[in-house]
């Protein structure tokens, strides 16, 4: 298990155009990265591009990873997740919305985020244990299906303009929860 | 449930913009207003970090083995697909190096690495750019600095182009026009500063553009927008209108 200062370091050899260092990055974080494309896209195929291209993409701002306020993991897959939720949009848009209902059930917590004792998850999942379960599972989805405001008041059958306060309480409340030590 | 606290309607567009819940145009509002004030930068940062942590139950899998040297080559810009070895390891020793110096830009996009979620017609612009700029060898003279704006229903598509040193800005409407009785106005975008106008799109379909000398340094690392203006442009200097297209300008060395 690589530290945050060995990823931050790989990175940093990666700003100076080190090779070896890419390779190390790939090696540590591929694994992890690579979960997360199955996960968003729920396709080998389109997983392995969208991984190719976060990579690409890493490796080619790497330079710019020190001016960015986000901790290497985070920064890793906050591009890995765009990248993939483009690629998502970007399927939805060619098939229009035939896949809408296959999808609904689909953004519960994995079996492994519920055998990690409380103490040790993130405190974004408890924080979201705060929340009503389909507000809880609204966050899940937008940030893990890409879903916008549109689809989230289609699954949930409110109103657009209603979704939006609806979200926005929920995200305001959870911020509250973050924010407490 | 009427007793709920107000929200702080600013403060939380940090955290729809990392759920990629904005509209392209109210992402690039929010860009800008990131670019401005650190505060919104940091919210932004925090949702990032706490969102990120909601990959934490996905198991970790193992990519297949020949993807990494595939993924070296996009990266690299090296012909690893002329001999495919899919179990090598080392990288060719005598590839080129200059991937390394191109892309200059340090426009906010671009200092965080981050292309935000945003709808497909600007993504496929932006990725086409992506390959674009990673395709171009160093043979040509002087950089040469290049956007496509797509507007998000894809009606409108501009390119630009400029070359390092010259006074003007190429465009070339691929498609679109203003809205009748409206006019296009183009943007420059860098950095902390207020949006600078390069002017209203002239009706015909290419023309040209002066940059004043002042600002062709802002080129580099910039980003270009198009708004919806009044005939004859913004009256008051910064764009008012519609935000409909957004891209980041692409320095080829």
């Amino acid at each position: 298990m690589r530290t945050t200062a060995d990823i931050e370091e790989m990175i940093a050899g990666m700003a100076s155009g080190d090779r070896d260092a890419f390779d190390a990055l790939y090696a540590a974080t591929s694994a992890k990265l690579f979960g997360v494309c199955l996960r968003v896209l729920n396709n080998r195929a389109e997983a392995e591009d969208a991984l190719q291209d976060a990579f690409v993409k890493v490796w080619r701002n790497a330079d710019r990873y020190s001016a960015n306020g986000f901790s290497p993991m985070t920064w890793l897959i906050t591009v890995t997740r765009n990248t993939c939720i483009d690629r998502l949009r970007a399927r939805k848009a060619r098939l229009g919305d035939m896949d809408e209902a296959v999808e609904v059930a689909d953004a519960a917590p994995g079996p492994e985020a519920l055998a990690i004792a409380a103490s040790d998850r993130a405190r974004i999942v408890n924080c979201m244990e705060g929340l009503a379960p389909e507000k809880a599972q609204a966050v899940r989805r937008a940030y893990l299906e890409g879903e916008t405001y549109q689809e989230l008041a289609d699954v949930f059958d409110v109103p657009l303009n209603t979704i939006r306060t609806w979200l926005r309480r929920s995200l305001l409340k959870l911020r509250e929860c973050l924010s407490h030590d | 449930m009427t007793d709920d606290i107000d929200p702080d309607e600013e403060l939380m567009l940090a955290a729809e913009y990392a759920l990629g819940l904005l509209a392209p145009e109210e992402a690039a509002a929010f860009e800008q207003l990131m670019a401005r004030d650190a505060d919104f930068r940091e919210e932004y940062e925090a949702w990032a970090e706490n969102l990120a942590d909601l990959t934490d139950d996905i198991a970790p899998v193992t990519p297949p083995p020949a993807l990494l040297n595939q993924i070296r080559a996009a990266a690299f810009g090296t012909a690893a697909v002329a001999a495919p070895q899919p179990e090598e390891v080392e990288p060719p020793a005598t590839a080129p190096v200059f991937e390394t110096a191109t892309a200059q830009g340090r426009g906010l996009l671009q200092r965080l690495g981050l292309l935000p979620a945003v709808g497909g017609g600007l993504l496929a612009a932006l990725v086409a750019l992506w390959v674009i700029d990673a395709t171009i060898g160093p043979s040509l003279a002087l950089p040469t600095a290049t956007a496509t704006l797509v507007s998000e229903d894809e009606s409108l598509v501009v390119e630009i182009a400029y070359t390092d040193d010259g006074e003007w800005l190429e465009f070339n409407r691929r498609t679109g026009r203003a809205p009748e009785g409206q006019d296009l106005q183009l943007w420059l975008i860098n950095g902390d500063r207020a949006p600078i106008s390069l002017g209203v799109l002239p009706a015909a379909q290419t023309g040209q553009l002066r940059v004043p000398e002042d600002y062709r340094q802002l080129l580099h690392g910039g980003n270009c927008a198009i708004s919806v203006e009044p005939l004859g442009g913004s009256p008051t200097g910064a764009p008012t209108g519609e935000v409909v297209a957004i891209a980041p300008i692409v320095w080829e060395t």
